[in-house]
């Protein structure tokens, strides 16, 4: 069976700068990723600001174009898609985003962003796109009278709960998750994963999610890819990515995460300084700067790791066992 | 859109402040539009040589140096001053808009060109670009003079819709709408214009205060409304001699020019909160 | 610990006027805090964690005040009844603020060594020179690399987690007692958060001055804090050590929110989230305020305030269901 979404080499530029006195400069933002999505999975994309994650979502949805690669959907190209097609497509293909105030029109009622798809779409004759709003909002676990009201009369929580509905109006069978909860207290938080497993479960949807918020991460994917500086540099199983992450970098991250039990005997690694700028590519490991592997040498610095294949996950590192 | 029209008037206008306003505006409009037919006689001058007489129950508002009776010839000039500064502005906030959401949204070489014009257009002062074109005219023509005072009304408007359109184009909300496969009619009438009007309206409220200016300085120039026909802003400058020896022949147009400016002032800002469904 | 506490807070309540009368937003929370302790105030947003905070400083934004009766000791000295001079040697003094977004806290046109110079000149007359050897150290120790070059670069040419550190020497100028840090770690990335978190660890280690840590991350608290004070809708419903309020909680709010973090380890079960909204300050519920989303509600809680009970040593909560004594 293949996969139902295929990314082959996924590489996004910014052109920075580039006025009549100074140098252009390109911002490699995602430098190469590839990743497979299959019907009904989820697949996690974690990883720091800067590390290219959000700029993966966004191209895969064409919402930024790529610099090169490749996109599959469903055995179609992408990019190669006319702008119909690409409409029609777009209909599969579906986002939330992180922020739950930006993400609805404040001038729309809600039951208005939530028809618009049905409405571009022509799914349902006219006279039902308000009961379907209705089914969609009960769906999402709101109330379907709020559909007069506007969104700044609801909290973090149901405004994401609205721009859930607005995706699934569409009936999609891929959505792109940008940091669904991240902006939400953990009470709420937990709701929304509740309702994003639930939702997966009875219509099959596939995720791409991305955060960094491993717990929350953890609860929800089956696969995980982390990303530093634009590439992946481990790739695997939730089981084998979390419980036996090979790369030092996910090893810092895991260790990093805070964890809610006092005394818990965990070793913790602190990385030293920052990541490095996106304007300047190293020749070697892009993490060797803050790299603590005990085998680090002279390779790191000069050869960049390709992913391998080890034992249930593919690790970029020249030293991961 | 927000709701339907008539129910965001009856928003703006649950605000005292706004009611006042509007009821002032209303009146204005009375005034100018009914008593130069009750009261014709605006061109008549009875008792030529006369000199300008204060106000009397003959004449409230007085009358001019020319024996003029200044009620009537404040409400007529109201006909012109208002048609004038409410026809012109609407034009130039028309292409305002309508060019900014150009721009904002086209982005790219479009964007450079249409606001470097408008820099360069911004850059050549008002007066000197509108007595440049109606030098065309020996007279002229009140329609005429509306459209080029309506044609280079824009560019300030431009300016501030297009940085909006900016801000709002970044916003999470339109690129979920083109995701949802909306083409750049709707994003542009549903998801921009709305969420630019609060700009559009600021600027109405500042556009038609500078045109009523404006007006008054190009008639006093000669290029504007021309003699006998009234305008506030001519009346005041043909009356700014007398400012001491008849204050009331420059006293009545300036108070309906103060007025007018103001009303509109109040009546956009609260227009703009009724759009905005976050100040309910 | 003997002698009074350094930080003493009895009934503060902030006030905001509104139409239908005044809302407390902050509504009578009583601690204190001990030298060089480190006491967290955990709550979610709306709950009023950031504005007690502010409530310290008397800065709490316009047009809300401090209600009268709230009293607020500073070494036995009631802050309530300072004056604007002597108010001013406390806020960035003898008390110190950490905001939680870095990037917007510095001004972007002044140069990093200025603003920290800033803040050293504020509260003590120094000469040029010493004022700029002072300034450095400040950079050194909260561990910002090449401290001379960095006082004069501009906050942009800053990574997130350096212009946290800035804000910490800003804070630190005053030489104070007690650093309010109010999520300083919630805009960085988590390796970043490691490295803030370890500085201020350090800080309180080294000058023995007191941490009030506020957060929503009960992550962030655990290790870090000696004490915790949890904060529900304008009132603490639980204060006590950090190890039994992970390990024994008595308030069901508490109990819950510890439920509802998805974890590392363990069992990946279904979460187990809080129903409901967090309600807002015009409309407190009556009685507990965790009544309308607590699961083990029992008809007193929705008409009578419960009292606090301790149930160890240290350790209380405002509920009626905890068993223990008041």
């Amino acid at each position: 069976m293949t996969p139902l979404l295929e990314v082959t080499e996924l590489v996004k530029h910014f052109e920075n700068g580039g006025g009549l006195l100074r140098a252009q400069h390109a911002i490699h933002a995602v430098n190469g990723v590839s990743f497979s999505i299959d019907r009904g999975e989820t697949l996690a994309l974690v990883g720091e600001s800067g590390s290219g994650k959000t700029t993966v979502g966004k191209t895969v949805l064409r919402l930024l174009e790529p610099t090169s690669g490749s996109l599959r959907f469903d055995g179609t190209d992408l990019l190669a898609a006319t702008r119909n097609e690409l409409r029609t497509l777009r209909r599969r293909l579906q986002i939330v985003f992180q922020d739950p105030y930006g993400s609805l029109d404040p001038r729309m009622t809600v039951g208005a962003s939530v028809a618009e798809g049905i409405e571009i779409h022509r799914l349902v004759p006219k006279a039902e796109i308000a009961n379907r709003v209705g089914q969609l909002l009960t769906e999402v676990g709101l109330d379907p009278a709020l559909a007069e009201k506007y969104p700044h009369e609801f909290s973090g929580g149901q405004r994401q709960r609205i721009g859930i509905a607005r995706a699934l109006a569409v009936d999609p069978d891929f959505i792109v998750l940008d940091e669904p909860v991240s902006a939400l207290d953990v009470s709420v938080q937990a709701q929304i994963i509740n309702l994003l497993l639930d939702l997966q479960r009875d219509r099959g949807l596939a995720y791409l999610f991305i955060g960094h918020d491993l717990g929350v991460v953890r609860h929800l994917a089956g696969r995980i890819a982390v990303m530093y500086f634009g590439r992946i540099v481990e790739i695997g199983s939730r089981d084998e990515v979390l419980e036996r992450p090979r790369h030092p970098y996910t090893q810092a991250l895991i260790s990093a995460v805070p964890v809610p039990e006092p005394g818990s005997a965990r070793t913790r690694i602190v990385l030293p300084g920052d990541p490095p700028s996106p304007l300047v590519q190293p020749s070697g490991c892009p993490f060797a700067s803050r790299c603590f592997h005990p085998a680090k040498n002279a390779t790191c610095a000069s050869q960049r790791p390709l992913l391998r294949q080890l034992r249930g996950a593919e690790v970029a590192c020249h030293h991961a066992e | 859109m927000t709701g339907s029209l008539a129910v965001t008037l009856r928003r703006a206008l649950s605000q005292s402040d706004a009611r006042v306003a509007a009821v002032t505006l209303a009146a204005l409009l009375t005034f100018a539009v009914v008593v130069p037919i009750v009261v014709p006689g605006w061109r008549e001058m009875p008792n030529l040589g006369a000199g300008a007489e204060p106000p009397s129950w003959a004449h409230p508002f007085g009358t001019d140096t020319l024996s003029r009776d200044l009620f009537a010839r404040v409400a007529y000039g109201g006909r012109i001053s208002l048609a004038i500064a409410g026809l012109a502005a609407l034009l130039s906030l028309s292409i305002g808009t309508g060019i900014g959401l150009m721009a904002g949204y086209a982005g790219g070489v479009v964007d450079t060109l249409l606001m470097r014009f408008v820099d360069a257009a911004l850059a050549v002062p008002r007066l000197f670009i509108l007595l440049l074109m109606l030098a065309a005219w020996d007279r002229v023509p009140l329609p005429a003079f509306i459209a080029v005072l309506g044609l280079t009304g824009w560019f300030g408007t431009s300016r501030l819709v297009r940085a909006e359109v900016l801000r709002v184009r970044a916003e999470p909300f339109v690129a979920a709408a083109k995701n949802l496969g909306a083409g750049a009619a709707r994003t542009i009438f549903r998801h921009l214009l709305p969420n630019v009007l609060g700009v559009v309206l600021v600027s109405a409220a500042l556009s038609i205060g500078e045109v009523i200016l404006l007006e008054a300085g190009l008639s006093f120039l000669g290029v504007g409304v021309q003699p006998p026909t009234p305008s506030w802003g001519a009346m005041v400058l043909d009356g700014r001699d007398a400012l001491t020896t008849t204050p009331w022949t420059i006293l009545f147009p300036g108070v309906a020019i103060l007025v007018t400016v103001l009303a509109v002032n109040v009546l956009a800002d609260a227009l703009r909160a009724a759009f905005d469904p976050r100040s309910a | 610990m003997t002698g009074p506490p350094l930080l003493e807070v009895d009934g503060l309540r902030v006030e905001y006027p509104s139409k239908a009368g005044p809302t407390y937003p902050v509504d009578g929370v009583s601690f204190s805090i001990d030298r060089g302790e480190v006491v967290a105030l955990v709550g979610e947003s709306g709950c009023g964690k950031s504005l007690t905070s502010l409530a310290l400083l008397r800065l709490v934004p316009n047009p809300g005040r401090v209600a009268p009766g709230s009293v607020v000791r500073l070494d036995g000295q009631d802050v309530g009844r300072l004056e604007n001079e002597a108010l001013r040697a406390i806020r960035g003094g003898r008390i110190g603020l950490v905001f939680q977004d870095p990037n917007t806290s510095l001004n972007p046109v002044l140069t990093i060594g200025y603003q920290v110079l800033e803040a050293v000149t504020a509260h003590r007359r120094l000469g040029k020179t010493e004022a700029k050897q002072r300034v450095l150290a400040l950079l050194e120790e909260v561990g910002i690399p090449d401290p001379l070059a960095r006082y004069r670069s501009y906050p942009h040419e800053l990574s997130g987690g350096l212009k946290q550190r800035v804000m910490i020497a800003i804070a630190l100028a005053g030489e104070p007692d007690l650093l309010i840090a109010d999520e300083p770690t919630t805009a960085l990335d988590v390796t970043i958060q490691a490295q803030i978190l370890e500085l201020l660890e350090r800080l309180r280690a080294t000058r023995r001055m007191a941490v009030l840590l506020i957060t929503h991350d009960l992550g962030v608290v655990a290790g870090r804090a000696g004490r915790v004070l949890v904060m529900y809708a304008g009132r603490l419903v639980e204060s006590g050590p950090t190890d039994r309020i992970f390990s024994d909680p008595a308030h069901p709010y508490t109990q819950a929110l510890l439920r509802s973090i998805p974890r590392l380890t363990g069992p990946i079960d279904r979460l187990a989230p809080i129903a409901g909204v967090v309600p807002q300050s015009a409309a407190w519920p009556l009685g507990c305020r965790f009544h309308p989303r607590c699961p083990l509600a029992v008809p007193a809680c929705s008409s009578e305030t419960p009292p606090w009970r301790a149930t160890a040593p240290g350790h209380e909560a405002q509920c009626w269901l905890v068993e223990g004594t008041r």
